[in-house]
């Protein structure tokens, strides 16, 4: 029999980073365990978060009757995802951080139908919602990050990552300056956007009077990337992320910069 | 006179108010308190900004997550930042005689909203009704 990749899908309103990076753990570690429990041979399990989903990923899951056996596995782990403080959103009472809306979980092409928070599973799933509400229907568990990646969401962490750091080492090279990527504010982002976008936006040359260290800290504490020259010194630059799309560069760098220039006044 | 509301984006006058009540900007609040919340709520929140004429994919929207200060149960929600500067805050609050459902309660800063939609860059440019503008309704509040 072959085997297949399944997945699993949980699709929520944006949650804390927090709350993805804990989650994701459970996830893995649950399921390895409840794989093991059932004796259900797999060839490798990953779990993924954004800001609005979180992902198991089971790859090479026998083929045969174990559908059922794979429906079972999927709502035990969204049974034993513990957060602090969660609450219940619907009469099922299961505690989430956020409202769930979605649930999609695929055995190759095979539908895996569990209920859980108050919702049944299905093949489709939302695309990046800043190109509007879009149902995106999964052909295979196989095609999952490829079909996600269409609709603009990088599902993977480390893909994520390497995006965003392609990104800002751009931003540098064209600038001839050096966007200051710390791994800290680089994770901080990493559960801001589905898919990030780089803005390069300035602010007014009066602020390079405060304590470079105070201007620094205004930026990270909005999420926002310092610009730096060969020596160090603070450039009047900043980098930052925006989700999904490209247009309307202008009215992004304009809102950052009036952003970190009314945060800095407050600073002077 | 009409005073002067200088500088990008400028809430000037209006701003000192109401930034300490609920971290928006501005005088004027939409409120919209809906309980129990229906499932699509946050997406009737985005096509109503759609529909005030904020092009999703024109701006970036962003949703920085917190929770209130006894955890979600007590409350959670999200500050909503337009292009980087607070638009609105969403919040999830318990309701008493339902403690598995949830009601929402949306502000919105409406000098905020206005300023995007009307496609100005101060607060005082903004057009109140008629050539009457925000600027010429609160002059003499501007700092």
């Amino acid at each position: 029999m072959t085997a297949r990749d399944a997945v699993l899908e949980i699709l929520s309103e944006n949650l804390p980073g927090a709350s993805v990076r804990s989650a994701a753990e459970q996830l893995k570690k649950f399921a390895a365990e409840e794989f093991l429990r059932r004796g259900l041979p797999c060839g490798g399990i990953e779990a993924y978060g954004t800001c609005r989903r979180l992902v198991l990923y089971a790859a090479g899951v026998p083929a045969g009757p174990q559908g059922k056996a794979l429906a079972e596995i999927f709502s035990r782990l969204l049974g034993r995802l513990e957060f602090p403080g969660a609450r219940a959103w619907e009469s099922s009472g299961f505690c989430f951080p956020r409202p769930v809306r979605g649930l999609a979980a695929l055995h190759g092409e095979r539908l895996i139908a569990f209920s859980a928070a108050g919702l049944r599973s299905g093949r489709v799933t939302e695309g990046q919602e800043a190109l509007g509400p879009r149902q995106v229907k999964l052909a295979s568990a196989e095609k999952y990050f490829k079909t996600l990646e269409q609709a603009s969401v990088l599902v993977q962490d480390g893909q994520r990552l390497e995006a965003m750091r392609g990104a800002l080492a751009a931003a540098s090279r064209r600038m001839k300056l050096s966007v200051e990527a710390s791994d800290e504010a680089l994770g901080e982002n990493l559960y801001l956007a589905e898919y990030p976008v780089p803005v390069v936006s300035g602010f007014s040359h009066e602020f390079l009077a405060l304590d470079p260290e105070l201007v620094r800290g205004a930026m990270r504490s909005m999420m926002f990337f310092p610009v730096s020259d060969a020596a160090g010194r603070l450039q009047p630059y900043f980098a930052a992320f925006r989700d999904g799309i490209s247009k309307g560069q202008r009215n992004v760098e304009d809102g950052f910069r009036a952003a970190l220039e009314s945060r800095l006044h407050h600073i002077k | 006179m009409r005073p002067d509301f200088a500088g990008p984006l400028c809430l000037a006058g209006a701003a000192r108010r109401g930034a300490d009540r609920d971290g928006l900007p501005g005088l004027y609040r939409y409120r919209v308190f809906l309980c129990p919340a229906p499932a699509p709520v946050r997406r009737a929140f985005l096509d109503s900004l759609r529909a005030a004429g904020i092009d999703r994919s024109e701006h970036d929207l962003r949703w920085l997550p917190f929770d209130g200060p006894g955890g979600p149960a007590e409350g959670a929600g999200w500050d909503v930042l337009l292009d980087g500067q607070p638009l609105a805050r969403f919040v999830y609050k318990s309701a008493a005689a339902a403690p598995r459902s949830a009601c929402a309660e949306i502000v919105l800063s409406l000098e905020r909203l206005a300023l995007v939609s009307q496609r100005k860059r101060a607060a005082g440019e903004l057009s109140w009704a008629g050539r009457l503008t925000y600027g010429d309704l609160h002059a003499g509040e501007a700092e």
